[in-house]
């Protein structure tokens, strides 16, 4: 992966990098850090850190290489910026991708409409658990308790209602990949 | 990841339910350091993990917000409805009160000129009707219309009302 001169990497690879695994390593840095402009911080510092360093990754662990580059920079980024705790909420409230190109977009319509469907179709239990859960980012233990039902049985509804949900969004990955 | 188990939990993988654990923050302390130190070795199943269920909240999250914004703009379009019904009612019973009194008066009642506003002419031959008109005949007088009531009677197209159901 060195550009020749077995210092450096190929810029040209680091942006095929980029390209391949820059969405689902935003996504996780968003996760880890619950922060939009924290992850812009560690992404960019992901990127960087690739440019110089890269060539030590090997090609089979290559993703690794960068999820575990990108875990330490939001870990950074979040000392920095002294994050708040992890919220459904915040994570709901990020804007859509500002580099998404139209097709991108059109794909996302298709999914969030293909997930209302779908979250109209779950038992009644199941969308209760889901609502509370991700559109009012209440704790699974008030929920509980505002359901009146033990934890597991709240905890087994909004994991059969992801797993659907999982399913959904794995069968649209499919066909955009087609 | 298989889409031929019956039960849906079934191709929901720990990681991914770990990995919402740990988005919503609802990790127990002791899964959440071994969780963390899974994501700082770079393990891509439960890195990936994370980022699937980043995707999957937003996108869900998304078609919630969707849903929210239907039932606020309906919302907001029953209360300018409303609104709007408030205000041309209210301008009518002005109006009434108005050239009531105006009718009461012993002063010289001034009734609209040539220039006047067609709507307000119109209203006044149906309202006012004989009265005004025999007066008109008579005496000539001009009608002194509010600025409020032009105000009120000039809303723009948009504010009519119709377009309350």
């Amino acid at each position: 992966m060195t550009s020749g001169d077995g210092e450096r990497i190929d810029p040209s690879e680091v942006e095929r990098w980029f390209h391949q695994f820059g969405g689902p390593l935003r996504s996780f840095l968003l996760g880890v850090t619950s922060d939009p402009e924290a992850v812009d911080e560690a992404f960019q510092a992901t990127f960087t850190r690739a440019m110089e360093a890269g060539h030590t990754a090997r090609t089979e662990t290559l993703k690794g290489w960068l999820f575990r580059v990108a875990y330490n920079e939001a870990m950074l980024a979040g000392r920095k910026r002294q994050l708040r705790d992890r919220s459904l909420k915040r994570l709901a409230e990020r804007p859509r991708t500002e580099t998404a190109t139209p097709e991108e977009l059109a794909s996302l319509d298709e999914s969030i409409r293909g997930v209302r469907e779908l979250i109209e179709e779950l038992p009644v239990e199941q969308q209760a658990v889901v609502r509370k859960r991700i559109y009012e980012d209440k704790t699974f233990k008030v929920i509980a308790e505002e359901l009146d039902a033990p934890l597991g049985t709240v905890l087994t509804r909004m994991r059969s209602a992801l797993a659907k949900l999982h399913r959904r969004l794995a069968e649209r990955d499919e066909v955009d990949e087609r | 990841m298989t889409l031929t188990h019956d039960n849906p939990a079934d191709d929901f993988g720990d990681a991914d339910w770990l990995a919402f654990a740990y988005v919503a923050g609802e990790l127990a302390e002791t899964e959440l350091t071994a969780w963390e130190a899974r994501l700082a070795e770079g393990d891509v199943e439960a890195c990936e993990a994370v980022a699937r269920t980043v995707e999957l909240v937003g996108v869900v999250a998304e078609s919630g917000r969707v849903d929210a914004v239907v039932a606020t703009a309906a919302g907001e379009s029953n209360a300018a409805g409303g609104l709007r019904s408030v205000v041309v009612a209210a301008a009518a019973v002005c109006l009434s009160l108005v050239i009531g009194l105006s009718l009461q008066t012993s002063d010289p009642v001034r009734v609209a000129g040539p220039d006047a506003d067609m709507l307000l002419s119109t209203w006044a031959d149906g309202v006012g009707g004989e009265v005004a008109e025999t007066d008109a005949e008579v005496m000539e007088p001009e009608l002194v219309v509010p600025d409020w009531m032009i105000a009120a009677v000039a809303l723009p197209a948009g504010m009519d009302g119709e377009d309350d159901e």
